[in-house]
Parts: structure tokens; sequence; C-alpha cells
């Protein structure tokens, strides 16, 4: 794996607030890496030290090998897309675009060559001549990413681009932003608070909160195999049921969640568990199935009653007690909810055993 | 915080901000600092060493101690007076719909660009011994001379100064408070006792802060009407004028000077922290809201009164630049005119190229001043912060006495030099062009400048290519007020002209304090008109470019 950004230890601190706490990750040559959490987690603050407006107080960053620790933000050559865009007023969108590249010494032809070519790809040619001033919300964005991307930086840093969008429009941007970047092959840094963005953007996903790196995976992983009940609670609904581990087996691990309730999970290899240990069990809502009919399936059904519904759209959310758990369910379809008593189940696969238990 | 070492790192790497920031304060240390400090060490020098023998010489002659206590009782009594003024106009305007606001505010700007001692000028030939109105109409004799005399003076005079600051704090208070309170059952006097009064108190506080500091330092008004009634300023320039005695002028420079300098700490570091920022979820676009017709029309009725005075001051003016004798004979006559044009054009000529130096110096180190304090975390930028608001607090006289005490002698001989006087123009007014930045800079998002570097551009460039064309209208705002405030300014000039290097409003001053009204008026006349006409221009050409006096 070819490394485009590494962070070692990277320490931010703001007076006695530590911003961002000994990060240490690596984010991949031509990925879309998304950094996600909590306003005030230190996402924002970390993108910027990136990009070289924070002096670390300790570690180091590399840019392609490179040591930028001390380098001054505008030798680091990195391209960034600001959350209000940061357009120059008085400058026309092509002198916007063009603008990187007079610190690059580009000969004028070249120039006007790369930033017609990079409005090309963007679909805002027609606007080269306007004021920013002149554009709606989404062409200034647009007009934000040519000009980050027309110097080829080592690093695109994306700082929450699409929060200033309208909700239609910023699902629309937001695959096109992932397009652009798998065409040039480039390596993206993408800020959000937006975890539905995130799960929907990210090769990669960081979950941070409180300065910390929480957990570093896969959209799915993050989603459907948290490591922690932050990360668990953070993105989406989710059930946190306490559990006791019962039985381990190289195949399945046996949880009890209270009296003659016993579920069965996939076995984790990366979650060492022993028996008798206190464990924190995490189910998505959309994992568990509802029946008015005990289902034939072995193991993992449980009985219950519907509690409450909500019509959700795609989705119809239940709320089930069980014993003395109450489970959310979503369901899709069902044009009439079920009601009183009613079979829960879900399959193994679908749980996942938080080591920890708060 | 960043540590020193980390500070120093960054800065080898940004020669553009180190140089800035150099030159800066080696600006302010040399024609601020030095003189402040020169006029210190006067004071306290002696054949042998250090001595307070002044000190106390000063504390056993009556008239000086008397003439430190008038001072301070002017200051509270025309703070008083002038926040009050200040407040209903401010008042009226922002939250009362009356007829002639465009009129009230012209008026309240017109004061503001005036000559400092207009005031004092026209109420002697209006109401003096031989005043148009109390000599003249009523046909008695009326004693302007004095404290009470002095008290009306400086709370015309200085009132628009306390209305300027309010009216930011009204304007910033949201209308929908006072709906809000309405709709919880207030009336009127609550929303005003309850709402509006509270959230502008610690404006209030601020405004008189800035009036007492322009009531102690002023000299022009005093030396015109306060007769008897001495203050530290008008002796201090007897002391130089009069004895050559510039020891005690020293001393009574430094003790005028704690009193200001502690009203100027209490306004940048207490009260000004206190205004209250009005938390909203969204701007909201209610109007003003109905006031009661009695307080209309009382409001009205004040603004109207106030102004109609400040008319008469101004028609005065006009007036008595072409009648013979004003008091005695009331025809009309070019002969003032003809004296202006033959000993003041010159003056007039040397004010406007000095004034467009100096603003123009004022208005660029200003702005680069603002742009390193507020945009380079830098060591020592409070210091620099301050030593760049400190010079508008300091009495005009104070750093005249400074100027001509430091660059006397070697090392920097200036006296008697044109440079003298822009020089010392320039460390005055560099809080104008200061101000004019910092609120150029406040409108321009940080992430603009960012994006420069980010793309590729150092500090220099960044400056050049992006902070320097977003702030034009901060540079021209800050131009246009330190050129008006250096054509009128007469306290610090007055010990540094020369009869060569003469200025209109010193002369001014000196006719008037002759009983030359006559010439004092005409010369007054010609110079307002100048100022006036600036802005007027500027006004027209720039529109709505370049915000100036948006009171």
């Amino acid at each position: 794996m070819k490394e485009a950004v590494s962070l070692n230890e990277a320490t931010k601190k703001f007076g006695s607030v530590t911003a961002v706490d000994h990060a240490t990750f690596a984010v991949e040559d031509q990925s879309f890496t998304v950094l996600l959490g909590p306003s005030g987690c230190g996402k924002t603050t970390l993108l910027r030290s990136i990009a070289g407006f924070y002096d670390l107080d300790e570690g180091q960053i590399l840019i392609k090998g490179r040591d930028v620790t001390n380098v001054p933000p505008h030798k680091r050559n990195t391209g960034m897309v600001f959350q209000n865009y940061a357009l120059f007023p008085h400058m026309k969108v092509f002198d916007n675009i063009a603008y990187g590249l007079r610190f690059r010494q580009f000969p004028k032809a070249e120039a006007e060559q790369r930033v017609r070519k990079v409005a090309g790809m963007l679909g805002i040619e027609h606007l080269l001549t306007r004021f920013p001033a002149q554009l709606s919300g989404g062409e200034q964005q647009r007009v934000a990413v040519a000009r980050a991307l027309v110097i080829e930086p080592e690093v695109l840093l994306l700082d929450e681009p699409l929060s200033n969008l309208d909700a239609k429009v910023r699902v629309h941007v937001r695959v096109e932003l992932k397009k652009i970047q798998q065409q040039l092959g480039i390596t993206a840094i993408h800020v959000t608070h937006d975890q539905e963005e995130a799960l929907a953007i990210g090769d990669k996903i960081v979950v941070m909160n409180k300065g910390q790196v929480i957990q570093i995976g896969t959209p799915t992983e993050i989603y459907f195999k948290p490591k922690a009940r932050f990360v668990a609670d953070f993105i989406g609904t989710i059930n946190l049921l306490k559990a006791t581990v019962v039985k381990t087996t190289a195949k399945e691990v046996l949880l009890s969640v209270g009296p003659e309730m016993v579920l069965s999970a996939s076995t984790d290899p990366e979650v060492a568990l022993s028996d008798g240990q206190d464990a924190t069990l995490s189910i998505r809502p959309e994992s568990i199935e509802i029946s008015s009919e005990k289902p034939t399936r072995e193991g993992n059904v449980l009985h219950g009653e519907v509690k409450d519904t909500i019509f959700m759209g795609a989705v119809t959310r239940y709320f089930v007690q069980t014993g003395d758990l109450e489970l959310i369910a979503d369901v899709q379809g069902s044009d009439v909810p079920l009601k009183g008593s009613v079979y829960v189940s879900v399959d193994s696969s679908k749980l996942h055993i938080l080591p920890e238990l708060e | 915080m960043l540590t020193f070492s980390k500070r120093t790192r960054f800065l080898s790497k940004d020669p553009t901000t180190i140089g800035l920031y150099l030159a800066a304060f080696l600006f302010m240390l040399v024609f601020f600092l030095w003189p402040l400090g020169t006029m210190v060490a006067a004071s306290v020098e002696g054949p042998s060493g250090p001595s307070f023998a002044y000190y106390v010489d000063f504390l056993s002659r009556k008239l000086l101690v008397n003439s430190f206590w008038n001072s301070l009782m002017m200051a509270v009594i025309s703070t008083a007076s002038a926040t009050v003024v200040g407040f209903l106009f401010a008042y009226a305007m922002t939250r009362v719909d009356m007829p002639g606001k465009r009129f009230f505010k012209g008026i309240v700007i017109l004061q503001l660009i005036s000559l400092p001692f207009t005031v004092g000028l026209s109420f002697i030939m209006l109401f003096g011994r031989r005043g148009l109105i109390t000599y003249g109409l009523l046909g008695r004799p009326f004693e302007i001379y004095g404290w009470h005399g002095l008290w009306m003076v400086q709370t015309l005079t200085f009132f628009p100064l306390a209305y300027l600051v309010l009216v930011g704090v009204l304007k910033s208070i949201d209308p929908a408070l006072e709906y809000a309170a309405r709709n919880l059952g207030a009336r009127d006097t609550h929303v005003f006792k309850d709402v509006v009064l509270p959230l502008s108190i610690p404006g209030v506080a601020s405004a008189a802060l800035l009036v007492a500091m322009n009531v102690l330092g002023d000299f022009g008004n005093p030396a015109l009407i306060a007769g008897d009634f001495t203050v530290i300023a008008t002796e201090a320039y007897m002391q130089i004028v009069g004895w050559g005695n510039f020891r005690m002028a020293a001393v009574l420079c430094n003790i005028l000077f704690l009193p200001v300098f502690i009203l100027f700490i209490a306004q940048k570091y207490w009260v000004s922290r206190k205004v209250y920022v009005t938390v909203t979820g969204a701007p909201t676009q209610l109007g003003i809201r109905k006031t009661g017709r009695l307080v209309k029309w009382f409001l009205f009725s004040f603004c109207l009164i106030v102004s109609s005075v400040i008319v008469l001051i101004y028609a005065s003016i006009g007036l008595g630049g072409f009648v013979r004798t004003w008091g005695m004979d009331y025809s009309f006559t070019t002969q003032h005119l003809d004296y202006v044009i033959f000993q003041g054009i010159p003056a007039i000529e040397n004010a406007l190229i000095f004034s467009l130096t100096s603003g123009l110096a004022c208005a660029i180190l200003g702005v680069l001043d603002a742009y390193i304090i507020f945009r380079k975390r830098m060591l020592g930028r409070q210091l620099l912060d301050f030593i760049s608001t400190l010079p508008a607090a300091v009495p005009g006289f104070i750093l005249g006495i400074g100027y001509i005490l430091s660059f006397n002698t070697p090392p920097l001989i200036l006296t008697a030099t044109p440079y003298i006087i822009i020089l010392n123009n320039i460390a005055r007014d560099l809080p104008t062009g200061f101000q004019a930045g910092m609120a150029g800079i406040q409108q321009i998002d940080v992430s603009i400048e960012e994006a420069s570097v980010n793309l590729g551009a150092g500090t220099f460039q960044t400056l050049r290519n992006v902070a320097l064309p977003l702030l034009k209208s901060a540079l021209g705002a800050g131009f246009i007020y330190s050129f008006i405030k250096c054509m009128t300014t007469v306290s610090a000039v007055i010990f540094l002209i020369t009869p060569k290097w003469n200025l209109p409003s010193p002369i001014i001053l000196g006719l008037a304090s002759e009983g030359y009204w006559g010439q004092a008026a005409a010369l007054s006349a010609i110079l307002l008109t100048i100022v006036v006409g600036t802005l007027l221009v500027c006004r027209a050409v720039a529109g709505k470019r370049i915000p100036l006096f948006e009171v």
C-alpha cells in the first residue's frame, strides 16, 4: 500500500484543550478518506494541520513520504476546498482558478489551458468570466473544487464542502466529487459530521471523538462492526444490549442478554473474549426481522410485544419489548403494521460484539 | 499557544511579516514612545540625577493644582452632559421614526469633522460680551467666559463622539428583543428600562470614557473660552509660551496623562469587553417599533433645538467673515477675506500637503498594522495593538510638547521642518487608519487568505493579491478620516509650527484669542469649506464602496 499522507502521533493543543490527540494513521494513495465525528472532535483541526494552517505541538505529518511538519502552508502543495469556499470575491472565476498556477511558474498559455480543462471537467466553462458573487452555491462549490484541483495537489483537502448546499444538491454533488476523485486518481481527505455522507462517499472512514481517532475502517466495517460504543452510537440508530459471554467457539459466541435470552453471534477474530465476560452487543435496526408467526430458523429468536410504531417512509420503525429489553427494528414495506405479540429474530452474522461495557 | 521556539521557527520563514512587524514597532518607538518618554524624563531631570523638585513645585502652586482639579471637574460634567445628549440623539436616530433624520445626522457629522474649537469661537461671537445674541438682540452683556461657558461648549463639541459609539451599540440591539418584551406584556417604559437601557450600558460607559479623554485633552476651547477657569492644557501651553518653562510643562503633561491613561485602559480592556453580543438564531427583519407620540415629539424637539444651535454656530462663522467688526459694526466687508487670501493661503497649502501625506501614511500603515496584528500570531502583538491605539488617547498638546523636547537635539533634529509636523500627524492619527484597517479586516473571512496561502502564495503575495485589494475601501476610509483630522488639528501642531511652516488652525486660534473675529471666522469658513467639500466629493465619488460616517 502506498501512503499519500501519514500522521505520526500528531498532536495539536489550543491552550489547555487538546484538539488532536496523538493521531496516528495513514491515508492510502488515490483513496477517498473521510474524517468523521461530532463538532469539536478535532477533525477540522487535523485537516488544517495537514494543510499547514496549524503547527503541531507534537508528532509528524508526511505527505508522499516527505516530512512537512515544518513546511509552511504555501509550500505543501495541498489543495483545499473550504467550507465557505473562500473564493476571492474581487477576482473572476477564471482568475480564481488560475491563482495557484501563478506561483508555479506556468507559461500563460499552458495555465489557461489547464484552467479550461479543469473547468470543462466540472462543467463550469460558461462561468469563467463571472464574479463569485454572481454564482449559485453549487456553482461556487465547483469553482472552489476546480481551483484546488488545477494545481494538481498531492492531496485534496475537503473541509465540509457540502454543508452549505441544499439537501438534494448535496447528494448529487457528493457522487460527482467521488467520481472526479476516481477519474483523476488523486487522494482526497474529506471532513464531515454527516455520517450518511461519510458512508456514501468514503473508501475509508476515520471516526474521531474528543481529539482521538476512535476507529478506522471501510464504511461497512464502521457501520456493522463498530469497535467502540461511541462509533456505534454516533453512526445511525443502533440497539446496544448488555450481555454476558456464555460460551465461545471457533464459529460462534453465545451471549446471555437476559433471563433465558441467549443470542449467538459470529466469532470476530479481532475481538478476544472469555467465558463469563461482560460485553455490549450491537444490532442495527434493519438487521432485526419481525413476524407474527414463530420463524423457522433456529436460535436468535425472541418473543416480545410491539409497544409503538413510527412510519418513516421507506421503513416502519418498531419498538418491541422483550423481557427487560426494548429493541428498535426497521422493517421495509409493511402497509399494515403488526401489533401485539410478535417474534423478533436476527441473523448471527448481524450481531456484533463490543468488548467494552459502558 | 505556540511556544517561543515555534514562533521563531515560523518567523524565520516569513520575512514579510517580520519586516512589517519590526517597521511598525520601530516607527511607534521613535515617533510615539520616545517623545512620551522624553517628557517623563524631562520632568524628573535635576542638576544632579533624578529629582522631583518640579513636582514639589507644582504642588506648591495653587493655580496649577487648581487647574488640575478644574480639568477633572470639567471632564466629569461635560462627559455627563455630552453622553446624555449623544444618547438621546442616538436613540432618536435608531429607534424613533421621526422627520428630519438626515438633517440631524448631517449636523452630527459636521461637528465631527469640524475644527475642534469651532463651538468655542462662535460662542464668543454669539453669547460673549459683545455677542450677537446676548448683546445685540437681548441687549445685555453676558459673561460666557468661565466654567459654565466651557461646559456648554464641550457638551456641544463632544456629544457627537458619544453619539457615534452609541449609535453602533443601539443598532446592534436586535429590535426583536423589544418586540419580545412587548409580547410578554411590558409597557414602553419597561421595554426601555428593562431591555434597551441595560443592553446599552456598556456602550454608554465606553462612550463616556471616550468623551472624558477628549475633554481632558482639549486645548482649543479652553484657550478661547475658559477665562479664569484654568485647565492643565492651557497652563502647559502658558508654561512654554509664556515662561519657557519646559520642565513644568512636562510635569503638567504627565499629571494629566495619568487620568487619561487610566480612562484609556478602562475603555480598551474593561468596558469594551462587556459589550453584549446579542445571541440570536436568525437575523430578524423587523423594523423599529412605533414609539409613543410624546416620546417621539420630545426627542424631535430636543434634536431640533441642539441642531439649531449648531446651525447658528456655523452661520455665525460664515457671517463673521463678512462683517466689519463683529459686535460693533455689522456692515459688509471683504477685508477679512483679503487678509485670509494673503496670509491664509500659504498655510492652507501647507495643511493640504501635510494632510495628504500623513493621511496616506496613516491609511497604509494603519491597514498593514491591523493586518499583522489580526492575522499573524506573533509574540508581542498585544503590545503592538496597545501602542497602535494609545495615540488616540494621548492629548495632542502632550505629544506636541514631547516632540519639541525630543527632536530639538541630536540624534534626530526635526524642529522647524515640515517633517516634524507630518510625523506628529501620522503618529497621532495612526489609530484612525488602524481602526479602519481593523474594521476592514474583520469583514474578510480568514479562509479567503488561507485559500491563497494554500494555493502557494506567501505572505507578501497574499497581501498584495488578496488582502490589500479587498481592503481598498478600508484604505480609502482610513485616508479620508485621517486627512480630515490633520486638516483641522491644532493642539499638537501649535508647538511645532514655524512662520514658514504654518497651519490654518493654529492661526485661527491665535487670531481668535487676540479678538480678530472677522479674520478668524473667514479663515475658519474657508478651512471648513475645504473639509466638508472633501467629504462630500469623496462620498459622491466612492458612494457605497467606502463607508464614510454611516451614522
